[in-house]
């Protein structure tokens, strides 16, 4: 590892990134000074990092900073996620991305023939006696996830309804970029977009919105009238000339409605609702009781493909509008046996005696009640700010992952002004343990590495099952006006490019562009661009520049200007500015221009929409569209 | 009631500006916002800010300034709204009562009692009251920020504090008694001083016989597009002390006079300020 990044040499730097050398060095110098006790240092990180063909690779180099400063589990410390919406972690914990079941559990592939075949490919082993390899339990978790939602008709006989579960062809990706593929190709008919606008929010929007054209139906849940859910009648296409049937639900708004959300801490905190909503608006929990009632409906008088997958779900959370306390329950999951709400996912057992709906959130609904609605202010016990009392956090309220790492290997803090937690009279005290064995050295023979989840029990430097490799390497976006500094491979050699003909030429699109948002708006607009003050506020899309720039072209200050990529174009304002600043990179002087992408044809304000620029290209780890750097070319409109 | 103040501290500013839409909301200043429905476009005019300036229908407004010294660029963030003076040039001026002192030090304004004259829109030091005459009646009518004391929407009787206070994320406002908040700046100053900005500066506590919007500043008042030492002009002093009380003790027609004395005053005033401008 040394000699890798030993070839990133400030001068290096320089050349890759244009940061000047100083500032470079007065960053690592400032930052490194966290790594000594009695220090801590954290790192907050959004979109910039990750939307890149690279993104998961940077976040990586994040987690091995961290690590070797000693950065991770003390109070101050760890690799923070800002994220785009309130409820991120909440809905990524359940099982929003295509890869994961609720808790973070394999989605089932098309080699798991059985339930047994299942757990051998995902549960790790050690033979390391003080690791504790929590992973182990992989069978308790699935098993009780099949209970609570298969119920009676999941037995030890029938792997616990196991092969009910869709499973995906392994090595095949099922992501963003990848569905609206497949979608361009007319494989896929039929698509719910839940409170998502991609016809403004995905990348490359006319493929995107063009690809909605195959489908025969689109069904869209929104609180007001969207991009997608009126992609038929977009400039510049014929209505008649597009088949697809698009319903629009009108949905609650967060504030309108019960439940959870969990923020980037893993904070589970309920929220009760506030206002009724508007006309025949209903929240989502309804409409997909709705649907699932419906699905097992006909699918139990008509039978088809795999209709025990829908018709043996335990579906019944009350009528006529399903209790969300009922489901937040079976989301904590229960004990069969006694009838009663499970107390931690310690509990859970592999024999079908258990249920859990999501067993990182077990004890989160217990019987003392709902731990995510608790509002005590009251300090933790070392007062650096956990507030176990207030919400409820996964898991086991464990406000502080890796607090072990916190410690000496007796258990004693490193930081004795900010412990986390402490051994004293042979029982941990503070935060909740990662992990509740004696410390290292109290106990050598009955304690467990700090680093659980893992099978070696020890943090990981080395980045085991990465597509691109185990350690971090620069590589140019996709698109880059400068070739690889660091070697001949110019791009991530393991990205997929779905559309090579698409990448733009530096001879004709020479300067770096970058799409991202601004406060007063909303992701893909459909709640800012309908809010009169907002508007107002920020009325118009722009392209930032700097004074270079503008002076080269032409272009003063609040002008329309032409941005162009290989794929589209927008017609934006220039806000020309001391911001932007040419880089130099390698010995040449490089543009830079920015975007912002809330705007698109629907809603009290329109304009154009930045995601025409941007390219399907993704990291090969997560497929996450680089929408943080591709090339564009300006011009005064 | 005690003295009280705003504190705006700028170094915690992220410039969201929620108080800008904060206020426009709880002052029901949203009837002419201008959107496509109500048949006019709003325009970026290559800036973050937006609207253009204070309007009748825009009482706070966020102001961004770049600044590029020693090759460091830094983004400036400046409230503009009422200062609320103690030696308010627009109560000194305001012929009807419309404007005064409320209890708690700051400029109250009862738009019933508006006229419409616009002798306050001159005679403030700050440039905030504006002006709008009615196209149908022909009644001009001032606006600016009653510090949420508009009868009907009024937050200080019912122990609230401002809205744009109430709103701020990172407290970059503060509401309270005055002498608390120019405790407070004062701290601020004194920690930005020694963490080596030796420009830091509180605004307002002596400005004008003292604001009632305070501010936290990390360098010159200037840099903020505030105007380093604020007075209300000769001719507004005299409109107050001298002619106003000699009017109502002459009778009509010297007020006639007077009101053409005024005006050349008035014209004076303008051009000195043009004067000063230049310089």
């Amino acid at each position: 590892m040394r000699k890798h990044f030993a070839r990133y040499t400030p001068e290096m730097v320089n050349k890759i990134t244009g940061c000047p050398e100083d500032a470079f060095l007065l960053a690592t110098q400032t930052y490194a000074a966290s790594g000594q006790v009695g220090k801590a240092g954290t790192i907050l990180y959004a979109m910039g990092t990750t939307q890149h063909t690279y993104g998961t690779q940077n976040i990586r180099s994040y987690a091995m900073l961290q690590l070797l400063l000693g950065n991770i589990g003390v109070a101050g410390g760890g690799i923070n996620a800002m994220r785009g919406e309130s409820n991120v972690q909440g809905s990524t914990d359940h099982c929003l991305l295509s890869h994961i079941l609720p808790g973070y559990l394999a989605v089932p592939t098309n080699s798991d023939a059985t339930l047994a075949d299942y757990l051998k490919r995902v549960t790790p082993t050690t033979n390391d006696p003080n690791s504790a390899n929590w992973w182990g339990n992989y069978s308790k978790y699935i098993v009780s996830l099949l209970k609570a939602w298969y119920g009676n008709t999941a037995t030890s006989a029938n792997d616990f309804g196991f092969n009910r579960l869709p499973k995906v062809q392994s090595g095949k990706n099922y992501t963003h970029i990848a569905l609206f593929e497949t979608m361009a190709k007319g494989t896929i008919k039929g698509l719910m977009c839940w409170g998502q606008n991609p016809a403004v929010g995905g990348p490359n929007a006319n493929l995107e919105r063009k690809a909605l054209e195959n489908l025969d139906w689109l069904l869209v849940t929104d609180i007001w009238q969207t991009e997608t859910a009126n992609f038929w009648k977009r400039p510049g296409v014929n209505p008649a000339d597009i088949k697809t049937e698009v319903f629009l639900l009108p949905a609650l708004n967060s504030f309108e409605k019960e439940g959870s959300v969990t923020n980037s801490g893993r904070w589970s905190q309920w929220r009760w609702k506030a206002a009724d909503g508007p006309g025949e608006a209903m929240d989502d929990l309804w409409m997909l009781d709705q649907i699932a009632r419906k699905l097992k409906e006909l699918y139990s008088a008509e039978g088809g493909p795999s209709a025990e997958s829908i018709t043996n779900l335990a579906w019944d959370y009350g009528a006529p509008h399903p209790d969300v306390h009922a489901v937040a329950k079976e989301i904590n999951g229960y004990d069969l046996t006694t009838g009663k709400l499970a107390a931690s996912f310690g509990k859970l057992k592999d024999d079908g005696t258990t249920t859990s709906g999501n067993w990182l959130y077990c004890a989160s609904y217990t019987e003392d009640g709902n731990m995510a609605a608790r509002r005590d202010p009251t300090p933790d016990t070392y007062n650096i700010g956990l507030y176990p009392n207030w919400g409820w956090c996964w898991p086991v309220n464990r406000r502080i992952i890796y607090n072990r790492a916190s410690v000496d290997l007796n258990g004693e803090p490193w930081d004795k002004e900010h412990p986390v937690i402490w051994w004293k009279d042979g029982k941990w005290t503070g935060d909740v343990p990662d992990g509740g064995w004696p410390p290292i050295a109290v106990d050598p023979e009955n304690t467990k590495w700090p680093f659980i989840m893992k099978p070696e029990g020890v943090s990981r430097l080395f980045g085991f099952g990465r597509t691109d490799g185990p350690l971090p390497e620069h590589y140019e976006p996709w698109e880059s006006p400068v070739n690889n500094a660091m070697s001949s491979q110019q791009i991530n050699p393991a990205i997929t490019i779905w559309r090579p003909e698409e990448q733009g030429n530096p001879d004709k699109y020479p300067i770096v562009c970058s799409t991202y948002r601004v406060c007063e708006h909303w992701q893909g607009g459909q709640m800012t661009r309908n809010m009169p003050w907002v508007i107002e506020a920020m009325p118009e899309p722009f392209c930032e520049m700097s004074e270079e720039l503008a002076a080269e072209k032409g272009i003063a200050n609040g002008d329309r200007v032409i941005v162009e990529s290989k794929r589209g174009k927008v017609n934006v304002v220039a806000v020309v500015t001391k911001r932007f600043k040419p880089f130099q990179m390698n010995g040449s002087r490089v543009h830079q221009v920015g975007v912002i992408w809330h705007w698109g044809y629907t809603g009290l304000s329109t304009g154009d929409s930045a995601n025409v620029l941007t390219p399907h290209v993704g990291d090969p780890n997560t497929t996450i569209p680089e929408y943080k750097a591709f090339l564009v070319n300006v011009s005064k409109a | 009631m005690a003295e009280k103040a705003i504190l705006y501290d700028a170094t915690l500013c992220t410039a969201c500006r929620g108080c800008q839409i904060a206020c426009k909301q709880w002052n029901e200043n949203d009837e002419y916002i201008p959107t496509m429905e109500n048949g006019v476009a709003s325009n970026n005019r290559g800036s973050y800010e937006n609207p253009a300036d204070l309007a009748p229908t825009t009482w706070l407004k966020m102001e961004f300034r770049e600044v590029e010294a020693g090759g460091k660029v830094r983004w400036l963030f400046t409230r503009r709204s009422c200062m609320h003076c103690t030696e308010a040039g627009c109560v000194k001026v305001c012929p009807s009562g419309a404007l005064y002192h409320d209890a708690g030090g700051f400029v109250g304004y009862n738009e019933d009692l508006c006229t419409g004259c616009g002798y306050c829109v001159d005679a403030c030091p700050f440039d905030v009251p504006r002006l709008e005459k009615n196209h149908i009646t022909g009644i001009g009518k001032m606006s600016k920020c009653t510090f949420c004391t508009t009868p009907g929407l009024n937050r200080i009787d019912a122990g609230w504090e401002p809205a744009c206070v109430k709103t701020c994320p990172p407290h970059a406002l503060q509401y309270g008694d005055r002498g608390e908040m120019l405790a407070l700046a004062r701290q601020k100053v004194a920690e930005l001083k020694a963490k080596g900005w030796s420009n830091a500066n509180l605004y307002g506590e002596n400005e004008l016989g003292g604001l009632h919007v305070l501010y936290v500043l990390d360098d010159h008042p200037t840099a903020y597009g505030l105007p380093a030492e604020p007075r209300i002009s000769a001719a507004t002093i005299a409109w107050q002390d001298v002619i106003q009380p000699l009017g109502w003790a002459v009778g009509g027609a010297t007020i006639v006079g007077l009101g053409l004395n005024w005006l050349v005053a008035r014209a004076n005033a303008k051009k000195e300020e043009k004067d000063a401008a230049r310089s």
